[in-house]
This record gives C-alpha cells, structure tokens and sequence, in this order.
C-alpha cells in the first residue's frame, strides 16, 4: 500500500507491469549495453504511475552509464547503479527524500567505497539489496506521511523487490498476496529498534495509605514505555512495556504481593508476524475518541470512523470507571470525546471524568452502538474545533432511534404483544414492539410500528454473530422492497447479545 | 486549424461531444482489469458501461489506471510541434497524481527539438470534470483571441476558483485510494450521513462538514453555491456522477432553478478517475469566489449551513 504522494493500492503492479513491458522489449544479447539499452528502452515505454516512471529512469541511467560495453565489472555495474539514480532524480519535478529514489541513491551510495577490483558482480548485488533494505525501514523516519501510516515506502519497496529476484530468483515464488499487512516481513524488523516485554502486573499492597503512586510511575517511566499505572484501595494494576521485566517485577514486590502478573515478548510476537502495534507512534491529535462497544465488528466499526479506544463493554460487561481512567492516560490528546454505549456506562465515564481531574473530556449521551456510530460519523475527521465537532457529534445522536432485536427467553405477554420462547422481540428501549418467529418479520413489524418513519431516511443494522452475511443481505433486500422510500446498510457488528441492532435516522 | 491546441487527458472527463463541441485534444491512459489484461484508460464507455464498471468496483474487483508517461506525453507533445502547434496541456492536479511532473519533463524534451514552439503546462490542481472545466474555460479564451500565454496565464491566476460541492456516498472507497484529506477518520460506510466537500489550496479533496440525509445534503450544497459562486448565469456548472445519476439529475434541476446558469451539463466519471473516486460521487463543478488559504471561510459557511 503506497501512501506517498497519496494513499492507492497500484504501486505493485504499475512497477510489475512496468518491468515487464521493459523485458518483453529486451533482446539477449553478448553485449549487456545492448540488453540494458532495449530493455529500458521497453521500459520507458510501457511505464505505469509514478514508481513505474522512475523505475524506468533508473535503467534508463544504468543503460546510458553501460553504452559501449560488452562485459562490465562489479565497479563499471556499481557506477551504472549511481548514474540510475543521477538520472531518476532529474527525472522527477520534485524529488521527495524518503521514497524509491532515496532507496536507489543510498542503496550504492553508502556501499560503493567497499566496491573494488576484486568484489564480485553478486556480491555487489548482494551488498546493494543489504543497503537498500536498512534504507527502506528508515523511510517511515525520512517521510512524515510514511510514519504516521507505519508503512514503508512502497515503491522502495518494490525496487528492493526486483532486487531479491535478482540475487536470488528463488525467493519470487515465496512473495506473499495478502495485502498490506504482508509488509511486515520479519526481515524488516530492524534489531536494534526491540519492543521489550509487554508486562502487566496487578498488586496487593501492603501499606495502601502510605503508598506514592506517582513514585512508582517515575520509576516506570524510567524503566520503558506505554506506562499506566492505576491505583484503587489496596490494589495497584500496571501495564507496561520493557527491556526488563523481571527488575520492574522485583521492585513491585517490595510493596505488596501479586495478585497476578502477564510477561510477554513483543519482540517475538513481531517475528511471528503480528503487527507491531506500538512500533511507531502515531502523532496525537488535538481530540481524542473513546468509545464503548460490544461486538468485534462494532469495535471495529468505531475504530474505522476514527476512535482512538474502544473499550468493550454493553449489556452484560459494563465497563469499569477504572478503564475509562485508564483509556484517558493512555490519550495525551488535548480534549477527549466518550462516547458510551449505555446509561449505566455513561455514568461510569462521567465519573471517571470527574475522578481524573483533567479538564477538556465530554462525555456524549450515546446509549447505543448505533447513536455512538452516527455521532462518529457526523465527526469532521482531523477537525480541531472542539465545539464544533461537539456540535456535529451530538446532531449526529439527534433523532436516532435504536432497535434491538433478540430472541425471547420464555412466554411472555407485553404491551399487547405475545412473544413465545424464541420468538424475535423488537425493542426500542424497554418497550416492546414486535414478536415473530421470523427475524425480517419482527423487524418489519417494528419499524411500521414506529410512528413518523415516513420523516425518516436511512436505517443502519448492526449485525450480530448469530446473523449471516448472507441472511443480513437477504434481510436488506426484503426491507428496501417493502420500505422503498427508505436506504438500508449493514455492517457487521459481531455482537452476541443482540441478533440485530438497528439505528434509524 | 485552431493558434494552438489545448490538452487534456482521461482524467478531465469530457465527453467526445463536450471535446468536439470545445476542440480539445486529449491523450490516453493505461487501465489494468481484475483479470490483469492492460488497456487503453479512454473518455469512451468502450469496454464496458458505466453501471457494469461501478457495479463491479463497489462489489471489490480490483482496477488499477496511470496516466500517460513521459514517453508517451513526448510523443503526443511532438506529434503537434512538429505540424507547428503549440500546446496547451491541462493536467490533474499534481497533489493527486505525477501527471504534471511528465507533462512538463515531456514539454521540456519537446522545446529542446522544436525551439520555436510553445509548449505550456498548468497543473490545474483540480480533477475529473473540474479540471475539464478549466479546459473549457481556456477554449473560451483561446475563441476570444487570447493567445496561449494569456490563456495559461488566466488559468493560474484563476484556477484557486474552481469550486466543487457535492458528496460522496462511501468514504471507505476514496480513503483506500487516498483522495482525501483529513481521511484517518473516514474509513467507515456512512449510513445516511452525506459529508461535503470542496477542494483545498493544495487541490485536494477536504470535507468541510456532514449532513445528516439527502433532504439536508441538497439544502446545504445549494447554500454553499449561493455563498460562493459568482456571475452564475453566465457559467457552465457540470454536475459529475460516478453511478448517481438519479441523484445528479436532482441536483441539476434545482440548480438551474435556483441559480439561471446559462448551461447545466451532468457529466460521467471514467474510469480515470472513478478507479480512485469510486462509485458515489454527485458534486456540483463551477466558478466562484477564491478558496481561502486554510478553508477556514469555507467551512464557516459549511457550518453555519449544517446549523452547527
């Protein structure tokens, strides 16, 4: 995934298709001028989007810096590497640091004095690709929009890429398809930049009114990094990430007893392949999001729309005055929005509100997944205007009604309605409003019970885990028929309360 | 033969009849299909409809355009100077493609060959029909009798006026392909909420704020032509959909009601630049007041429209 100059998902394959229009073009030859010069010849006729275009001017310098020559030396190839990038750099109107043409110029550059008489065509290669990987994996250090995306430069990437093929044409057919993600190869994890151990710990202290929290949080400071450091009565709860666990453990000891403790390699985790969340750290906003969901999909959803926590909550799993305090040390932004899912969690965070101390945090009247959405939707993006975001947020909240469907427990007669065990209930609060052995007919009951749905234009359905894609789509495609006037979404809320939530706006 | 010729390329979205109609000169781009087969990037529905393309877009397949290269920008460029044209090329915005950044090195190879030939290259910092706006706005210039310079000239002085509003129905689309500012955010399908946008001073895409359903949507993109634009009746405003025509048609009425102009023409994405927008997309193109530096006044009146 490319994100310089923009964020596109074509740096792959314009440079693929690129180098190979350039060897459909090239002839085999005795003499490599002749093989460089038709191949980048090819090249810079068939070159695809900007990566492309440079990766053509790069042969286009190694092919001019070969003229005349049959058989080149290790030093004549090393020469050509340097006119290649000389010309790709004039070749660009705005030569940017930090993208394929600093991968190029560093990849020789920085190697080129250790290259002699002696050094061999493969070591050569060698040596470049080993530069141009350590200058690819600082990219993200040289370009500000590649660091907070925590991607590489994907046209260095592709050029180290071809690379690889070239020192080793092995190594093509182990080329992962999976996507971004697929960027974090292990190889890249530079060494000297480890995470340490992500270590948490929750301790019983012996002298609770004697202790000093902000003591053993300037300890932690000291020791790593993502420090939280929470303190309720007796009990201390600890998160941190370190180079030495066992010394933070050591130290703790002498102030209680553990009631648990979690170590894990962060370090490991990342050669396994995980992402490594905390690798760079994103730049913080003015404004910061919490929310509160329930679902996989919902959490998802909230963190899509732009939320910087969303911590898991809902029905069953209220979440803890203690969690919205440490979700607000977490964000050093200069404000912060909460958005609960329910009353009983909206109290929570106005607690915790008051309890921090700290000036600049709101907490949003949203009581379910589906207002918090619509409030997240309404939000202007990198907005740094505080009110009016507020006042985006809360006419995002205005006028949504939330549905929840589910299916009964036992027999139950209510509002008029009989429900049978299993039947699918729809609520709107604590009011009942359909019963169906039928979920899409529960759902259509309920919605034509809603006074004023003519006022309304689109509904929302979160979909829960007992609900599939295909059942959801098919659910849509019954609604939009029978509510034409009506626009229907689903998105996957993976929430296991609720078989549907529904927000209408 | 025209003083001097006016180049655009696919990204501009002018139809053949809105090219002929105008005598602008364009040059082809490149289209990857799903399949990985390579073709021609045109201004022509030739491969495929404009539903069946959008349809297949939304549903994930996988399409991938570039523009012209430089070689290829060299050859078109020289094809003119050497019948003796000069050559006006238009390009889409380089905040959002590396199109000027060939043109001009393609420009710069051309004038080295044919020294008495004019070749000027403006970076529009616009995009789709907005860009294909500027185009027209030069062709109006050029049958006016300004010469190439005065022409180009009027456009880089003026281009900061340009305006877009309209909406995009899912973000997520345009996010992947990074056409937006401030887009951490937008990565959600957003239900019912419309966020509208204008272009910055870097010409990218900026949403200046979001409407809660079509019915608000239309009320706040009138308001904010009515702020911003001027002379609307002697103006041609496009009105460009990418698989909205119901929409775009909505709009073009209420437009032409309101504001007189004295044309209204709904043009088609191609694929050009509907690779990148995505389905969705029914925005109003057209002249008016210069785009403040931060978009501070734009999102002034943004908000005051939205009852913020």
């Amino acid at each position: 995934m490319n994100v310089f100059p923009v964020p596109d998902g074509d740096t792959g394959s314009n440079m693929r298709v690129t180098i190979e229009n350039g060897v459909r073009n090239a002839h085999s030859s005795d003499h490599i001028d002749e093989y460089t010069s038709s191949l980048s010849k090819g090249m810079l006729l068939g070159a695809r989007g900007n990566s492309g275009v440079i990766f053509s001017q790069i042969f286009k310098g190694i092919a001019l810096a070969l003229k005349g020559k049959k058989v080149v030396t290790a030093l004549e190839l090393a020469q050509a590497l340097k006119r290649g990038y000389e010309v790709a750099y004039s070749a660009v109107l705005y030569p940017t640091e930090g993208t394929i043409l600093t991968v190029a110029r560093e990849g020789i550059d920085k190697i080129i004095d250790s290259v002699d008489q002696d050094t061999s065509i493969e070591e050569l290669f060698r040596k470049y690709l080993e530069q141009m990987r350590s200058t690819l994996n600082r990219t993200p250090e040289i370009l500000e929009v590649l660091k907070r995306a925590e991607v590489v430069d994907s046209g260095g990437m592709g050029l180290v890429r071809f690379f690889e093929g070239v020192v080793d044409p092995r190594s093509a057919q182990e080329l992962h398809l999976e996507g971004a993600h697929s960027l974090w190869f292990p190889g890249f994890v530079d060494v000297q930049d480890a995470y340490g151990f992500c270590t948490e710990f929750i301790l019983n202290l012996d002298a609770p009114l004697a202790f000093d929290i902000k003591k053993l949080k300037d300890y932690l400071d000291a020791c790593g990094h993502s420090v939280i450091a929470l303190q309720d009565g007796s009990l201390v709860k600890v998160h941190l990430h370190t180079e030495t666990p066992l010394a933070v453990l050591a130290y703790a000891q002498r102030m209680g007893t553990f009631v648990n403790v979690k170590i894990e390699n962060m370090d490991a985790m990342t050669a396994r392949g995980a992402k490594p969340e905390h690798r760079h750290q994103k730049p913080q906003r003015k404004i910061g999001y919490i929310a509160v969901a329930q679902g996989d999909g919902e959490i998802q959803a909230l963190e899509d729309l732009g939320c910087d926590i969303v911590l898991n909550g809902g029905q069953t799993m209220n979440t803890s005055v203690e969690e919205f305090l440490g979700a607000f040390e977490q964000l050093k932004s200069e404000f912060i929005v909460v958005l609960p899912d329910n009353a009983n969690i909206e109290l929570a965070a106005q607690q915790a509100r008051e309890l921090s101390g700290r000036e600049g945090i709101y907490v949003l009247r949203t009581h379910s997944i589906a207002e918090g959405y619509f409030a997240m939707s309404m939000a202007v993006g990198d907005s740094n205007d505080i009110d009016a975001q507020l006042s985006a947020m809360k006419q995002g909240i205005d006028g949504v009604i939330t549905l929840r469907f589910a299916r009964a427990m036992k027999d139950t007669d209510a509002f008029g309605l009989h429900c049978a065990k299993d039947d699918y209930i729809g609520v709107e609060g604590e009011k009942l409003l359909s019963s169906s052995p039928d979920l899409a007919g529960s759902v259509v009951c309920a919605l034509h019970a809603l006074p004023g749905l003519e006022e309304r234009e689109s509904v929302l359905l979160f979909r829960g885990q007992m609900v599939t894609e295909d059942e959801a789509d098919d659910l849509v495609e019954q609604l939009s028929e029978e509510f034409p006037e009506l626009e229907f979404g689903v998105i996957y809320g993976g929430q296991d309360v609720y078989d549907l939530v529904l927000g209408i706006t | 033969m025209q003083p001097y010729v006016i180049l655009v390329d696919t990204t501009s979205d002018l139809t053949k009849e809105i090219r002929d109609r105008f005598e602008i000169e364009y040059i082809r781009g490149h289209l990857i299909l799903p399949d990985g087969r390579e073709c021609p990037s045109t201004l022509e529905w030739d491969i495929f409809d404009q539903k069946t393309f959008y349809r297949a877009l939304h549903k994930g397949d996988s399409y991938s355009t570039s523009p012209a290269n430089i070689t290829e920008f060299t050859a078109e460029m020289e094809k003119y100077a050497s019948q003796g044209q000069d050559v006006l090329a238009i390009s889409i915005s380089s905040g959002i493609s590396g199109t000027y950044g060939f043109m001009t090195k393609a420009a710069e190879a051309v004038r080295a060959k044919y020294p008495e030939r004019k070749l000027i290259c403006v970076d529009t910092l616009r995009y789709s029909a907005l860009m294909g706006l500027m185009a027209i706005y030069a062709s109006q210039l050029r049958a006016q009798g300004k010469t190439i310079e005065e022409a180009a000239q009027w456009l880089e002085q003026n281009k900061n006026r340009f305006h877009q509003m309209g909406w995009l129905d899912d973000l997520s689309f345009v996010v992947r392909q990074g056409r937006v500012t401030n887009s951490q955010a937008f990565f959600g399908k957003l239900i019912g909420i419309k966020p509208l946008g204008d272009i910055d001073y870097n010409g990218m895409t900026t949403v200046l704020g979001k409407a809660k359903g079509e019915k608000a949507a239309y009320e706040a993109i009138l308001g904010y032509i009515a702020r911003t634009i001027e002379d609307p009746e002697s103006q041609i405003v496009f009105v460009a959909q990418s698989d909205r025509r119901a929409q775009a048609e909505k709009l073009a009425e209420k437009i032409r009601e309101r504001f007189h102009p004295s044309e209204v023409i709904i043009t088609d994405v191609f694929p050009s630049c509907g690779v990148n927008i995505g389905p969705g997309l029914m925005a109003a193109y057209y002249v008016g007041k210069p785009i403040s530096r931060d978009l501070n006044e734009e999102r002034a009146i943004m908000k005051e429209l939205l009852g913020g």
